[in-house]
């Protein structure tokens, strides 16, 4: 009788062990756009003394998701509904008139884990210069989007 | 949730009862030797029954066991589940038919009925079931709510599970109250683009491979 006792609380503890599916740990979610900067007039990769990064994930705000100085690369998470583009804004000072790049973009839905659901992958990353003002011009890097090892693009400011 | 905690606490209480009640009971001896006549014992899960009316899943199942010697008794399992998974922006419903079979083993009887007394078995089981992922969400930052659904579909799923379990004549009738519980480990689940199912009928929660499955039947004894 006691060993049926010990048998059961084993059991009852192996059971109690199972993954939890509440947690998903943040390098299993969808990667991020990495982003680094060139002098425009010598192409050498470069700081941004000051710089503010928008993002228009589809709400009614334009979310500011940068405010920094001294930058030399930016991490910026793209939108992961149906839309094929992501419109992104860069100003170097607070009343500077923005620069709008859009990323346009094949999407790729990932299983991850019970707790993750899906992640989202790029592919065929391309960055079009909509509106010119501190960013000059933009060179392609790395067109796919997988992990956050590559950079992606170059702003050259 | 409270209520079906209520609800499972009377069952509890009426299991006790009912213990304490057939202890007094005189029963025939077995036989010295035992050899096997065609007996049955057919029995229905009630407790996962009752708590159906107050959840969001519905089961049924039963059962079939016979006694093929002195303390092994073979068993099949027959139920369908009926579920439904809404948490962390997940919405599913999968329900099916289950099937288990296996044998457990009188660990100790009732030295005046040797039907009465703890058990201890195996089974495996599978369950056959339609499943649908209304929503399952998509991680990224700064994007909330956004979620991909999926087309029904059809799976099977399969398990083993352990069984420790009494089971107590009523009185003197063909009767018996059969309580269980059943450790399980999800063994191999065919999978909708690659999606680990939440919920698997007969298994319950399957996120995590281990589950714990708990019934209250009564049995009658053909």
């Amino acid at each position: 009788m006691k060993n049926l006792i010990w048998i059961f609380g084993f059991l009852l503890l192996l059971t109690s062990c199972g993954s939890d599916d509440d947690i998903c740990l943040g390098e299993e979610s969808t990667p991020r756009l990495l982003l680094k900067f060139r002098n425009d007039s010598n192409n050498l990769v470069t700081t941004v003394d000051t710089l503010y990064v928008d993002v228009d994930y589809g709400k009614d705000t334009i979310r500011n998701i940068i405010y920094s100085a001294n930058v030399d690369s930016v991490f910026i998470p793209m939108r992961i509904d149906e839309s094929p583009y992501t419109d992104i804004y860069f100003r170097t000072r607070r009343n500077q008139t923005r620069s709008k790049v859009r990323i346009n973009y094949e999407k790729n839905a990932i299983y991850v884990s019970p707790a993750c659901g899906f992640k989202i992958n790029y592919d065929n990353l391309n960055a079009e210069l909509l509106e010119s003002n501190a960013v000059q011009s933009i060179q392609t890097n790395n067109t796919s989007l997988t992990d956050e090892n590559n950079i992606n693009f170059y702003l050259r400011f | 949730m409270r209520i079906i905690s209520i609800f499972i606490c009377a069952f509890s209480l009426l299991s006790v009862s009912v213990f304490s009640q057939t202890k007094t009971e005189e029963k025939k001896q077995d036989s010295i030797k035992w050899k096997y006549t065609p007996n049955f014992t057919v029995g229905v899960d009630v407790l996962n029954l009752g708590t159906g009316f107050f959840s969001d899943r519905q089961m049924i199942q039963g059962f079939i066991s016979t006694r093929i010697n002195k303390k092994v008794h073979a068993i099949i399992d027959i139920g369908y589940d009926n579920n439904i998974y809404q948490k962390n922006g997940y919405d599913a419903k999968a329900d099916g038919l289950f099937a288990k079979i296996g044998g457990f083993y009188m660990l100790s009887t009732d030295p005046e009925n040797a039907l009465n007394g703890f058990y201890a078995g195996g089974k495996l089981a599978g369950s056959f079931y339609n499943q649908e992922y209304k929503a399952i969400p998509v991680k990224g930052l700064n994007s909330e709510g956004v979620f991909l659904s999926f087309d029904p579909s059809t799976q099977s799923s399969y398990w083993i599970e352990a069984m420790l379990g009494a089971r107590v004549q009523v009185f003197s009738s063909n009767f018996f109250i059969d309580v269980n519980v059943q450790p399980r480990y999800l063994a191999y689940t065919t999978k909708q683009e690659e999606i680990k199912p939440m919920i698997v009928p007969g298994f319950g929660k399957s996120s995590g491979s281990f589950n714990m499955g708990f019934s209250w039947n009564i049995a009658y004894k053909f």
